[in-house]
């Protein structure tokens, strides 16, 4: 600190204490001590109390003790002369900022003020992941902040935050100079897919205002996610962070240090602060230097430059008008810049040679009907993908052909089928490697800009924007991205890539053809692959930066839990980079067969979990349970009392017969813990032969999340008839008739569940 | 048009920055605001022969933001009082902490 | 002002008046009294009625045949057994003292500060759940007495050093075992005709010395802060201008704080107060001499009077109504020096007696009423008070820092560690630290060199940790005032800024050296400066050493490791034999050496040098005064003031 910012946010906190101290006597008043507290669909109470004391306020009456314990960590303020030291007593004036600002925003909640409604008419995208059932319809009708994000986003983020791909977040404070610096700033950011909070104001004018009036995009696709309209509201980037340590980290409420550090070590967070700098932000700021969090000011502040708190300086101060540079945009970039210096963030930006912005944030953007220029694929025209290996010289490197006509000859809003044939040759390359890499396709291309992909091989559908296509995005772009994206990310394995685009309907004629029958080829090799038929499994132990003792165990039948790494997947990036998370697991002696024990399994699993976990069955769930770290797609639980199991889908908020819902069992099934009879799963272990094969298969499942039956309902269609059930999927029940075991067993007894008939699982 | 400046020392975080807007705009003939909660200032412009200064300051009393009148605040006991956290939540272990040594992993190769 | 021998201005008014009224001081008698040649230089053998033998000139063996060596190395190793009674014995008494409060005696004093008890009880392996305050601190102080009597295994603090240290104790056979049994061992050792081998001898001087550092010492800290409270920041004033002209002046001199926070409750005390008044004093003024001035500025904020050179001259004010002494560095002038004026040099300890003193002997049993019967006596001494001449000549200080809020103020309660520091190192905003520690000498002018070592210290980024007369010396001067942040180099400076602290932090009395220890182990083991104390670029100076606990204390940080520079003169230059064993030798050992160095500046130069070539081996980045400095509130209140002019 210094002794100005001490003063400030000392001054800030006291004051804030204060005023959570009379806004809670007013509210134990009219609402009562019963008054439940909630955030939205989180199951981490206020998250930053529960992460650092352990309390859970569940309601307005849990408030006081909490209260309590923020009065306790305030300290006077610094003398003018002689002062006392003030920085230990600053951080923890930080902490209890946070903790009257969450009860506060706990008492709004309460009230039914947050998330808080914007008087802006604007749109905003909806909050939800890909297949949420919130992410129907083209965004939101507006008129309402995001508020806090839910645990189903958190963990939907889970991997991308594991694995890198998403380095961070920068909790943004204030108003920027114009609304053209804001959006430069965000788009900076989107750029490195550091994910973008918004909160704060200057003169009643925040961020979000600017960049609403700038039409840019806000919501979980986006990486940007407004939090409201006053510092308070940055609290919900702070609860963000707790909640990764709680998550991710397998940390318990009250483990302070740990989560703090965890996130100085783990979360590549920073606070940016545009404007003015008032008391609270001060305060605020000091509680997020106990993260390990940076503050960076655009404007004059007293800068506190040695390190230790955080990995590298605490507070700078970067007056924008100082900073050097031709324009507004120049200073706005070089302030991100800073920015990820700062907090020491590695970014690899690929540079890719397209008339648009480019970055993972961008992925989720949607495309509407009205703002579009032209779509390949869909309901009107043809669009297929394809991905080859070639010999070396077969393919000129780089080389980015067009063949047939550009988009220009289609009217505004029209379609045109479209072939995207790549071509790629290398040393490593195999040809088990096709489909690995030809699914990237859709990330690489969906990472421009005001491009579209939904989709994969012979149903991609793709849109193209008006502002990208006036921009000059055009046919060839998209093998401009893919060299370099392939060359960026698959380098080891891709020497040389060539792509063509095919407009020319005579030549999709042809390529498809050629396509289709390298998609059923693939399909027949994937069926054949089993468990037994390859000699090595693999691991994953990505998410170890943040569950330090979880492994994943992926073997053909069996893929991570994540749902994004398959045995192949794995084994891809085994040859990209032979050190890396995903290590060949000879099975060594099979032990087990039904159960799934492998010498060699069990071998590495032990020294990977450094100890903590020491058997692993890869075909059971009630007895050695392969760990999960947090990002499972679904977890499942046995419901004794049906003897069967249940699946819920991380996508699904409702509650289950087990009493609970997928947030609050994923605190039981995730953290690296063994605990038999739950389990963390990729949902598409359902359908594999090997799915709890130990303990009856796909037919000891007695509940499953609609959104499961609707999604894969084909895949499940037929694993069912291959379980020698046909009509199983409609005697498993869902939460539409059943959230109580007394509700799902008539049900199971009425459709007649081959579960209870099954041997007792007990 | 003239201009005013007040100090409003409860406008001392950004929240109570658009109350005190919503109260000054609300009034006819003010025309702009400038609401600071940094410098717990108010500047607001006003069209002096439809509302003058004694009026903004009353708008701003009833909007429970006093001209001039700083925050009563309680205080809170130095250190060395046994009433002060130093001896109600602080511990006393100094020790490593392994886990910071162990996280911090090539940082502290430097 | 080069007439007296010190640079303290309220010092030179007191001996002008002292030189006009005739009177003796410790100043004066050092010019008449000449220090004894032979024994100055470790040459004098009085330990058998042989001799004593003096072996200068031609003569290089004693009667006995012991040679210089020896004879050097003997009286060395008899100054450390000294000194560590002396910190021991205090701890032994504040251990007695936790006990009877453990069973409910001990009148007046409390367990006051409950999680300190509960951090040393971890140390000592001893449970603390489930059980009430009185029964683990009944099982500390008897873990802790325990230590003293000990005569197998070893003290419990060494736990708390580095593992390569306890492993360098173990390979030497030094871990020390019970205090008194290393004590007694080394005065039977260097009885006549035992050990005669200087580098054996030394080596057990070693063990004798941890003996105090890591256990007397540690724990007289460690009990007098649970008894006492652990310090925290604190700021307040010193010097003799803090004597009051129209308030009862009572200073308390010593070392122990058993008997000063006993004063300090009485000295409160509403009912003495209206005593104080009906005798026409405007209330009761407590100031401190030496380290029981320490302990209560460390936990009370009572002004310092000044340090061990100023006890003489407090009395001189004639302002001062009583002088309650304890234990060690008491003069005994004070008494015939007393009688010239109307004080009241009052003695408390069955221990330490002085003829000619009012003794009231301070009963721990009712220790309270003790306290009030002896505050009491100077409040009736008010009114003989005569003319006073209270030098206006004062400095304001913080002080407070124990290793516990050391580690607190460098995170807050989450967050606490010692990663600031070591960060600050590694990077070079600070160059290295140094402990500057000790006493007064009067052979030396005072605080000269104390001064002017911490002064360039932080005017070159090293940090300064101070205890003891030192720490009151370097305070006198405004040192340890955090506005001296301003002649301080830039690196330091805006790490002070950044925690608020003054460059010089002042850890406690003489025996809170052992506050120390804990910093540099806790440095050593938080990563990116080595793994041990000896890798550390630190170094430890006693500019102005004055009594063998001084040579105990710096013992005991050679053996722990560090690089130890003592000013005056070598007790060992008779014997180039000794003096290479406690340089080459010793570092060869243990990592650290001892060193003694009349001139402050070949002190400075030699302390860089060391920490520089340290930086060095550690592979750091060579420091470079001028590359940092850009953070702290100057750039803030420059821009508030053009803001202001604006308007």
């Amino acid at each position: 600190m210094s002794r100005y910012i001490a003063t400030r946010a000392i001054r800030g906190a006291t004051a804030l204490v204060y005023e959570a101290e009379q806004l809670l006597n007013k509210a134990l008043k009219e609402l009562g001590p019963d008054t439940p507290v909630q955030f939205t669909n989180t199951a981490y109470y206020l998250p930053v109390i529960l992460g650092l004391t352990g309390i859970e306020v569940a309601k307005l009456g849990d408030m006081p003790k909490v209260l309590e314990r923020a009065k306790a960590l305030l300290h006077p303020i610094p003398k003018d002369q002689v002062w006392l030291p003030y920085l230990g007593e600053t951080l923890d004036s930080g902490i209890a900022t946070l903790f009257a600002a969450e009860l506060i925003e706990g008492i709004r909640f309460a009230y039914g003020e947050q998330p808080e409604k914007i008087t802006w008419g604007g749109k905003i995208a909806k909050g939800g992941s890909f297949t949420s059932p919130e992410f129907e319809g083209e965004g939101g009708n507006g008129g309402t902040l995001n508020g806090p994000i839910d645990d189903i986003q958190l963990r939907a983020w889970g991997i991308q935050l594991v694995d890198g791909r998403m380095p961070g977040f920068a909790a943004i404070v204030g108003c920027a100079k114009s609304n053209e610096v804001a959006v430069e700033i965000v788009r900076q950011l989107q750029q490195r897919n550091i994910l973008v909070f918004l909160s704060g104001n200057v003169n009643g004018r925040s961020i979000i205002h600017q960049l609403m009036e700038e039409g840019v995009e806000l919501g979980y696709d986006t990486y940007t996610v407004p939090f409201g309209t006053d510092t308070l509201s940055a609290i919900y980037a702070l609860g963000f962070a707790t909640r990764s340590a709680l998550t991710f980290g397998g940390m318990k409420g009250g483990m302070a240090r740990d989560i703090l550090l965890y996130n100085k070590y783990r979360v590549f967070a920073f606070v940016l602060a545009l404007g003015e700098v008032d008391d609270l932000k001060y305060a605020a700021a000091a509680g997020a230097i106990n993260y390990g969090f940076p503050v960076i000011a655009d404007t004059v502040i007293p800068q506190i430059l040695p390190t230790g708190i955080t990995s590298y300086e605490h507070v700078i101060s970067m007056p924008f008008d100082e900073i050097p540079g031709e324009n507004d945009l120049e200073r706005a970039k070089r302030l991100v810049q800073r920015c990820i210096e700062v907090r020491g963030v590695k970014i690899k930006v690929t540079e890719v040679p397209i008339p648009v912005p480019y970055g993972s944030a961008f992925e989720g953007e949607r495309v509407r009907r009205e703002d579009m220029r032209i779509e390949f694929g869909g309901k009107k025209t043809r669009c297929f993908e394809y991905l080859r290996m070639a010999n070396f010289d077969e393919v000129e490197d780089g080389k980015v052909t067009v063949v047939g006509p550009g988009i220009e000859t289609v009217p505004e809003g029209g379609a045109m089928d479209m072939g995207i044939v790549v071509e790629v040759a290398g040393r490593k390359m195999q040809e088990d490697f096709e489909p690995v890499l030809e699914r990237q396709i859709h990330y690489f291309i969906n990472g421009a800009s005001g491009i579209q992909h939904i989709g994969q091989r012979d149903i991609a559908w793709i849109r193209i924007s008006k502002a990208a296509a006036e921009k000059g995005f055009n046919l060839e772009h998209f093998g401009k991205i893919l060299v370099a994206r392939f060359h960026a990310d698959f380098g080891a394995i891709v020497d040389k890539i060539q792509v063509t685009i095919y407009t020319d309907p005579k030549k999709i004629e042809e390529w498809l053809a050629k396509a289709r029958e390298a998609y059923n080829y693939r399909n027949q090799r994937l069926a054949d692959m089993t468990d037994e038929s390859v000699e090595e499994f693999y691991s994953c132990t990505l998410c170890q930066s943040f569950a330090p003792n979880h492994v994943c165990v992926v073997s053909p039948e069996r893929l991570g839990l994540c749902g994004a790494y398959n045995w192949l997947d794995c084994k891809a990036s085994y040859q990209i980079n032979p050190t890396g998370p995903n290590q060949p697991i000879l099975k060594g002696k099979c032990l087990d067969p039904v159960k799934g024990y492998f010498d060699k399994v069990n071998e590495f699993v032990q020294s990977a979990s450094h100890g903590s976990v020491q058997e692993v069955s890869m075909y059971s769930i009630m007895e050695n349970p392969m760990t999960a770290c947090g990002c499972f797609e679904a977890i499942m639980m046995v419901i004794p009392e049906a003897n069967g199991f249940m699946v819920v889908s991380r996508e699904d908020p409702s509650m289950t017969p087990a009493g609970m819902t997928f947030s609050t069992l994923a605190g039981v099934a995730g953290g690296g813990l063994q605990t038999p009879g739950v389990m963390g799963v990729g949902k598409y272990f359902l359908v594999s032969r090997k799915f709890i094969a130990a303990d009856g298969g796909l037919k000891r499942i007695v509940w499953m999340s609609s959104l499961l039956k609707e999604t894969m309902a084909e895949e499940l269609k037929a694993a069912a008839a291959r379980e020698g059930d046909p009509d199983l999927l409609d005697k498993i029940a869902d939460e539409r008739v059943a959230t109580t075991v007394d509700e799902l067993l008539p049900y199971l007894e009425e459709k007649g569940h081959p579960a209870l008939t099954m041997p007792p699982l007990f | 048009m003239e201009h005013v400046e007040f100090s409003v020392p409860r406008m001392w975080a950004d929240h109570h920055v658009p109350i005190v807007r919503k109260a000054l705009l609300g009034i006819p003939g003010v025309e702009d605001v400038y609401a600071s909660s940094a410098w717990k200032t108010v500047r607001i412009t006003y069209d002096p022969t439809r509302v003058n200064p004694d009026a903004l300051e009353k708008a701003l009393a009833d909007a429970g933001y006093p001209v001039g009148v700083e925050l009563e605040l309680p205080t809170y006991p130095e250190q060395t009082k046994d009433n002060a956290m130093w001896y109600t939540l602080a511990g006393r272990m100094t020790e490593t902490n392994l886990a910071d040594l162990k996280m911090s992993g090539d940082h502290r190769k430097y | 002002m080069t007439e007296f021998k010190t640079i303290d201005p309220a010092a030179v008014e007191m001996l002008k008046i002292a030189a006009e009224e005739n009177i003796s001081t410790a100043f004066s008698r050092a010019e008449e009294v000449k220090p004894c040649p032979i024994g100055e230089t470790g040459a004098c053998c009085k330990i058998c009625f042989m001799g004593p033998c003096r072996l200068v000139g031609k003569t290089t063996r004693g009667v006995c045949g012991a040679d210089v060596h020896t004879v050097a190395a003997r009286n060395f190793a008899r100054m450390v057994a000294g000194g560590a009674s002396a910190h021991s014995d205090h701890g032994r008494d504040l251990a007695m003292t936790l006990l009877h409060v453990a069973k409910g005696e001990g009148q007046g004093y409390r367990i006051r500060d409950v999680a300190k008890l509960h951090a040393v009880a971890r140390y000592m392996g001893i449970p603390t759940d489930g059980r009430t305050k009185e029964e683990i601190a009944l099982d500390v102080a008897t873990e802790a007495l325990a230590n003293f009597g000990r005569q197998t295994g070893q003290v419990t603090y060494v736990t708390r050093a580095t593992k390569k240290r306890q492993e360098i104790w173990k390979k030497l056979g030094i871990v020390p075992r019970g205090v008194d049994r290393e004590v007694v061992e080394t005065l039977h050792r260097t009885h006549e005709g035992v050990d005669l081998d200087p580098e054996n001898i030394l080596r057990h001087a070693l063990r004798t010395s941890l003996a105090d550092g890591w256990g007397g010492s540690m724990l007289a800290t460690d009990i007098g802060d649970i008894l006492f409270g652990t310090p925290a920041p604190i700021s307040t004033e010193i010097n003799l201008g803090v004597l009051k002209e129209d308030q009862v002046n009572i200073i308390v001199h010593g070392h122990e704080p058993t008997l000063s926070e006993m004063i300090v409750a009485a000295a409160q005390d509403p009912e003495l107060i209206a005593y104080a008044k009906s005798k026409g004093a405007k209330g009761i003024n407590l100031a401190g001499i030496c380290c029981t001035g320490n302990e209560i500025l460390m936990r009370h904020g009572i002004s310092p009077a000044g340090n061990f050179l100023h006890q003489e001259l407090a009395i001189i004010t004639g302002a001062v109504e009583a002088m309650i002494v304890d234990v060690q560095c008491i003069m005994q002038a004070l008494a015939s020096l007393a009688e010239n004026y109307h004080t009241k040099l009052i003695t408390t300890s069955p221990k330490a007696k002085i003829p000619g003193a009012t003794h009231i002997e301070f009963d721990e049993s009712r220790a309270l009423d003790s306290a009030k019967e002896i505050v009491r006596t100077a409040i009736d001494n008010y009114p003989n008070r005569g003319k006073t001449r209270i030098p206006p000549i004062k400095n304001r200080l913080v002080a407070g820092f124990s290793h516990e809020y050391l580690n607190y103020m460098q995170g807050g309660i989450y967050r606490g560690s010692f990663r600031p520091l070591n960060d600050a190192i590694v990077q070079g905003r600070i160059r290295g630290a140094a402990g500057v520690v000790g006493c007064n000498n009067a052979r030396v002018p005072q605080d000269e060199g104390i001064y002017n070592l911490v002064k360039e210290f932080v005017a070159n980024d090293v940090l300064v940790v101070v205890t003891g007369c030192a720490a009151t010396g370097s305070a006198k001067y405004g040192l340890l005032s955090p506005e001296i942040w301003a002649a301080t180099g830039k690196g330091l400076r805006e790490v002070c800024e950044a925690v608020g602290v003054p460059p010089v932090l002042h850890l406690g009395s003489c025996v809170d050296n052992s506050r120390i220890l804990t910093v540099l182990t806790q440095m050593a083991t938080e990563g990116g400066l080595g793994e041990d104390i000896d890798d550390l670029p630190a170094v430890g100076i006693c500019p102005e050493y004055m009594c063998e606990k001084a040579i105990a204390i710096g013992t005991y940080f050679v053996a722990s490791g560090a690089y130890v520079l003592f000013g005056v003169h070598s007790p060992v230059s008779a014997s180039d034999v000794v003096t290479r064993l406690m340089t080459e030798g010793w570092e060869s050992q243990v990592g650290g050496k001892l060193e003694f160095e009349p001139d402050w500046r070949k002190i400075l130069e030699k302390s860089l040098a060391h920490i520089d070539k340290k930086r060095e081996k550690l592979g750091l980045v060579p420091w470079d005064p001028n590359r940092f400095g850009k953070s702290g509130d100057a750039v803030m209140m420059e821009y508030l003031k053009t803001v202001a002019a604006s308007k």
